[in-house]
């Protein structure tokens, strides 16, 4: 891993586009900024984590039955 | 920009061997890429949102790559929530930074989950897909509200 020392209001650039700026740092928070083009998605490493199961969790593994799905849409009405 | 392909272009997507719903039940869909992969398919891009007889409003999120993933998801207009959630839905739609609707009007799914276990579907709130059909490009993109949950617990009728 890379490891760089920054004061706060300091930038980072990762590639052409993509900067970093510290913002502050208090009780071991450290808040900081990106710029990134708009179609880069950017998520807490804990919360990509957590999505990344859902998602492999949700993977079918049989055709859903249609009237289950009819069930399901009248309990949202 | 590409032109959207025909309907027996999609199909062709599916073969009996890969398609759980039959083939001859897929009637119709819309490619989109997922340029970044989603969370834990990162390796796949391309996907099609397919219409499955009798599924309706119930959509089919479909990999071209890998034909083993296949998602149920739906237009999350078609859900009940509270209402501090659709505000942030509203403005998620609104916000012209999220990477797919530069042209066009964006639509938003949930992904749905059936526990077998429990006989119980579930929707992630907190991560929904914004598609942009026009541009064939979609994003799952992870909202900061406290209040949206990955299993939102939904009720059979």
């Amino acid at each position: 891993m890379l490891v760089l020392t920054r004061k706060s209001g300091e930038k980072l650039r990762i590639g052409n586009n993509i900067i970093i700026t510290i913002l502050n740092h208090s009780y071991g928070q450290i808040k900081m900024g990106i710029e990134a083009p708009p179609e880069i998605p950017i998520y807490r490493e804990e919360i990509y984590n957590r999505i990344r199961e859902k998602n492999q969790a949700s993977v079918l593994v049989d055709a859903p039955n249609p009237n289950l799905l009819k069930r399901l849409f009248k309990g949202m009405k | 920009m590409n032109t959207p392909p025909a309907t027996s272009e999609i199909k062709s997507v599916f073969t009996t061997e890969n398609c759980l719903f039959g083939v001859e039940n897929i009637t119709g869909g819309k490619v989109v890429e997922f340029r970044y992969g989603l969370p834990g398919f990162e390796s796949l891009s391309k996907f099609v949102v397919a219409d499955v007889k009798d599924y309706s409003p119930f959509k089919i999120l479909q990999s071209i790559e890998d034909p083993d993933v296949s998602l149920l998801i739906l237009n999350i207009d078609f859900l009940k929530m509270p209402m501090d959630a659709r505000i942030t839905i509203d403005k998620m739609k609104n916000i012209n930074n999220n990477g797919c609707n530069q042209e066009g009007e964006v639509e938003i799914y949930v992904i749905l989950r059936y526990d077998k276990a429990i006989k119980a579907f579930s929707a992630n709130m907190k991560a929904p897909l914004v598609v942009n059909f026009k541009n064939q490009v979609g994003k799952q993109i992870i909202l900061e509200d406290e209040n949206l949950s990955v299993h939102h617990t939904l009720t059979l009728i």
